[in-house]
């Protein structure tokens, strides 16, 4: 479970990245967030993730407040970047086993890892190959790979499907419903508002660190999600 | 977590291209230094048999330390024949024309290539080993598990460092061996010894560049600003502050020249020979003049030997802000090349020179001289360089873990 409690987070040059944002992702959902470039959508990511404090507000991952234990509570979740970056000399084989490992899965058989690479759909040539070959696709696989290995409640991804071809795209959003069937609570930002209406369960619109729309599937299900998205938008805009 | 973050680093570094150049790199040049240094101490120790057998115990000479080949240092002053003339010592130059070469480049011995060659090595290893995965985007990966930094930074140093060290003990293990298959080369148990902590502070002087590299590389947020900061750093330290030194302790000790003393020296001795003519030979007053000169003279290279040790000491203080300083004065010391052996032999061949008497130069015996032991040079002083590179290696990797606690991975 991912939880957010009137996060906020002011950077030192002043400028408000995050405005008392609070929502929870539940086992089994994703959460699409939505916004422009410099929403806040990166910065929920990386206060998730420790790699920043918040200002005020708390978020968790599991029920561990992730700032204040960022190692017990980034144990239940595991990312997934833009671009997943790993080390171009190792085979996907050296990568999956290294970040196993980091992620406490010690011991693992090749045929275990081939076995989880497989599932994600990279074909047999790829197990074996230096990760400087891979196309962008194949390293998102791979990168769900990892995650899948670690088999964490919580997922976070930031834009997973930015720059991905429409073949590719799909795939990912095969594994991505895998995952919810696995009970997965996962955490997506996107600009993509065509993939988020495909997989979401739910979207959160963010506007200038404010979260000013949720919407559940129900509501823009039928409906044009682009056209919900940029009537909050302006909403937001106009509002005190 | 550590061992898979040593195992990573290792296999990293093994499957980089860097690693396999620098790897082919030193084990060259540690060979071809080697064979290049031992040509040249057979020479020194052909010279040294010529002049010992010609001198028939007027000089005091002693043999090259087979160590030369490691650390040439001062050998060649050492190795000089010294003499008495005239109430005064004098060393011959004789021997100094082994291998003018030398004297035009640097003496391309096993120091010289870990005190600036390998030590750059280690900056390279180490420059984007933080700045570089930034880059990457690994860092971020790696960090948004469970992975404590502490563990990640001790685990990339020891990975790195292992990773640096192992091709330069491979290297220097196979020219040891070389050395010991050689047919003028004798060494003693004290020898190798000397040789194995020669070793142990040549790793304690790489860790230090090491540990430096990869603070540079926690400070900076780039591969390529880490790598010309790393450079920067490396100059200072190797070249700079090693040449400044000198430079400055000159401006706090006045040493006159060579020159000087001789002026000075000759006219004591001129005054005191008018004085000693205008007096006549034989009177009390004449041989009373002639000690009284003997002494000035005397008092005048006394205060000259002064004066060159403090400004010689000042000058090895100032420059061991360098850890290449330090790591110089420690090897050479301990290889019994460096500047402390030179002063320890010159106070033996003074003792032994002008300590005969009347004797007849041929019933006098043979000069004998033992190099300094390896528990002597580090009670002499080269413990407290050794204990200088501890330091900066604490310092630096200190500083290190702090910067990266801290560092912004985004």
């Amino acid at each position: 479970m991912i939880e957010l409690k009137e996060l906020t987070k002011r950077y030192e040059d002043g400028i408000l990245a995050l405005d008392h944002v609070s929502y929870t992702i539940q086992p089994g959902e994703i959460f699409c967030l939505l916004g422009a470039n410099g929403a806040g959508k990166t910065t929920t990511v990386n206060i998730l993730l420790d790699f920043i404090q918040p200002t005020s507000g708390s978020a968790f991952l599991n029920g561990h407040d992730c700032n204040k234990f960022p190692l017990e509570a980034k144990k239940y979740v595991s990312y997934v970047s833009e671009n997943v970056q790993l080390y171009g000399m190792f085979t996907a084989r050296q990568n999956l086993r290294f970040f196993a490992e980091l992620g406490g899965k010690k011991g693992l058989k090749n045929q275990d890892l081939d076995n989880v690479m497989r599932s994600v759909g990279l074909p047999e040539k790829a197990l074996t190959m230096r990760l400087k070959n891979y196309s962008k696709g194949m390293r998102q696989k791979l990168g769900i790979a990892i995650a899948l290995i670690k088999d964490p409640p919580a997922i976070i991804m930031d834009e997973p499907t930015s720059g991905l071809d429409p073949r590719s795209a799909n795939e990912f959003l095969d594994q991505l419903r895998k995952l919810r069937e696995r009970g997965k609570a996962i955490l997506m930002t996107t600009h993509d508002i065509f993939r988020a209406k495909q997989i979401a369960d739910r979207v959160g619109i963010m506007k200038q660190g404010r979260l000013v729309a949720v919407r559940k599937r129900d509501e823009f299900k039928h409906a044009d999600l682009e056209q919900i998205y940029l009537r909050e938008m302006e909403a937001a805009e106009t509002a005190p | 977590m550590l061992k898979s973050i040593i195992r990573k680093e290792i296999l990293s570094h093994f499957l980089s291209y860097r690693f396999s150049i620098i790897t082919a790199l030193s084990t060259l040049l540690i060979l071809v230094s080697i064979f290049v240094m031992y040509r040249d101490y057979c020479l020194a120790l052909e010279n040294y048999e010529i002049l010992d057998s010609t001198s028939e115990g007027a000089a005091a000479v002693i043999p090259p330390t087979p160590l030369s080949i490691f650390a040439k240092g001062l050998d060649e002053n050492l190795c000089r024949a010294y003499a008495e003339s005239l109430g005064r010592i004098s060393a011959s130059s004789k021997q100094q024309s082994v291998n003018d070469i030398f004297k035009l480049f640097t003496v391309p011995d096993l120091l010289y290539i870990i005190k600036v060659i390998l030590s750059l090595c280690a900056m390279l290893f180490a420059f984007d080993m933080i700045s570089g995965e930034k880059e990457a985007g690994t860092l971020r990966q790696s960090l948004s598990g469970s992975l404590g930094r502490p563990i990640l930074i001790t685990g990339k140093w020891i990975g790195g460092f292992t990773s640096l060290i192992l091709p330069f003990f491979i290297a220097v293990l196979l020219g040891t061996i070389f050395v010991t298959l050689l047919p003028m080369v004798q060494m003693s148990v004290e020898n190798w010894a000397k040789l194995g902590l020669f070793l142990l502070s040549a790793v304690i002087y790489l860790a230090v560049f090491f540990s430096l590299g990869l603070l540079i590389s926690c400070l900076t947020h780039e591969s390529s600003s880490s790598l010309v900061v790393s450079l920067f750093a490396w100059t200072i330290l190797v070249f700079l502050i090693p040449n400044l030194g000198n430079i400055l302790a000159r401006q706090f000790v006045e040493v006159p020249t060579v020159q000087q003393l001789e002026l000075r020296r000759r006219h004591i001795a001129m005054g005191a020979w008018i004085e000693f003519t205008r007096q006549g030979e034989g009177t009390p007053e004449s041989e009373a003049l002639l000690a009284r000169a003997r002494s000035e003279g005397d008092q005048v290279t006394e205060d000259y030997r002064n004066r060159f040790d403090r400004l010689v000491t000042l000058s090895q203080n100032i420059t061991r802000v360098s850890p290449t300083a330090a790591f110089t004065f420690l090897a050479t010391d301990l290889m019994g090349t460096g500047i402390s052996e030179e002063r320890r032999l010159k106070q033996a061949v003074v003792q032994y020179l002008s300590g005969s008497g009347d004797e007849e130069e041929r019933d006098r015996p043979s000069f004998s001289y033992q190099r300094t032991s390896c528990r002597e040079v580090l009670g002499r002083g080269g413990l407290n360089n050794l204990l200088i590179l501890v330091l900066f290696d604490l310092l630096f990797f200190a500083a290190t873990y702090v910067v990266f606690l801290r560092y912004d991975v985004r």
